[in-house]
């Protein structure tokens, strides 16, 4: 039975066991195939601590994402984002101070 | 840093077929970073796929398109400098991470181990420029 050494690492210990090229290459793809298997289909473990961190891109460049996705978007903030977060904040102010 | 700019390799890959599976999204949104690299076959991209936006889950290792790439500016990658930019604060008294494919990385390539500090908090946006 495979062993767990750590949270993520597992060892089969085959120790003395003399085995030949074929038999080992095919243990190898074996555990390869399992292994890409289960992370083909991952998703965070449930269990775990979902705080985000506190990292943060500045302005122009890192988007907060929509509630049903859970990580950070790299991408280039485009115009009319730019433009409708100006009109928002023009909105804001002349409420803020209009009276 | 001078970049070595022939076979580098993009730390940041669409999940295809001969690319390396350097990552997986955790669910505090960083990155572990697998020290083995493995290769993604076709079946796992039919699976992953069928899972759901292999890109937001998991990150990819592959060849570095460099012009090919909307991320490209001419002579550099422009990811990783615009993560350090804004990620100054991550780069101090952190650890490297292992990684697999450091010594290919275009990332490492250009901006050395400060690009590997960074990297777990880089998740692949593969949309296309518009």
């Amino acid at each position: 039975m495979a062993t767990k050494k750590n949270e993520g690492d597992f060892h089969v210990a085959l120790n003395g066991i003399k085995l030949s090229d074929t038999s080992r290459n095919r243990i190898q793809a074996g555990i390869q195939k399992v292994v890409m298997d289960e992370l083909a289909g991952y998703y965070p473990n449930p269990d775990d601590d979902d705080k985000p961190h506190r990292h943060h891109f500045g302005d122009g460049v890192i988007v907060v994402p929509p509630k049903w996705w859970w990580g950070f978007i790299l991408r280039p903030i485009l115009q009319n984002e730019v433009d409708n977060i100006k009109g928002l904040q023009e909105k804001i102010n002349s409420q803020q101070y209009g009276g | 840093m001078a970049v070595d700019s022939e076979n580098k390799m993009c730390p940041s890959a669409t999940c295809h077929t001969g690319a390396l599976l350097l990552g997986v999204v955790q669910g505090d949104k960083t990155v572990a970073l697998l020290s083995t690299p493995m290769t993604v076959t076709e079946d796992f991209v039919e699976k992953a796929v069928k899972a759901g936006e292999p890109e937001k889950r998991l990150r990819f290792a592959g060849k570095c398109a460099k012009n090919g790439c909307s991320q490209w500016t001419g002579s550099r990658c422009g990811v990783i400098d615009t993560a350090l930019n804004y990620m100054q604060q991550a780069i101090d008294n952190t650890p490297l991470p292992e990684c697999s494919i450091r010594p290919q990385c275009r990332w490492f390539s250009q901006t050395g181990s400060d690009a590997c500090k960074v990297c777990p908090y880089i998740i692949t946006d593969i949309r296309k420029k518009q």
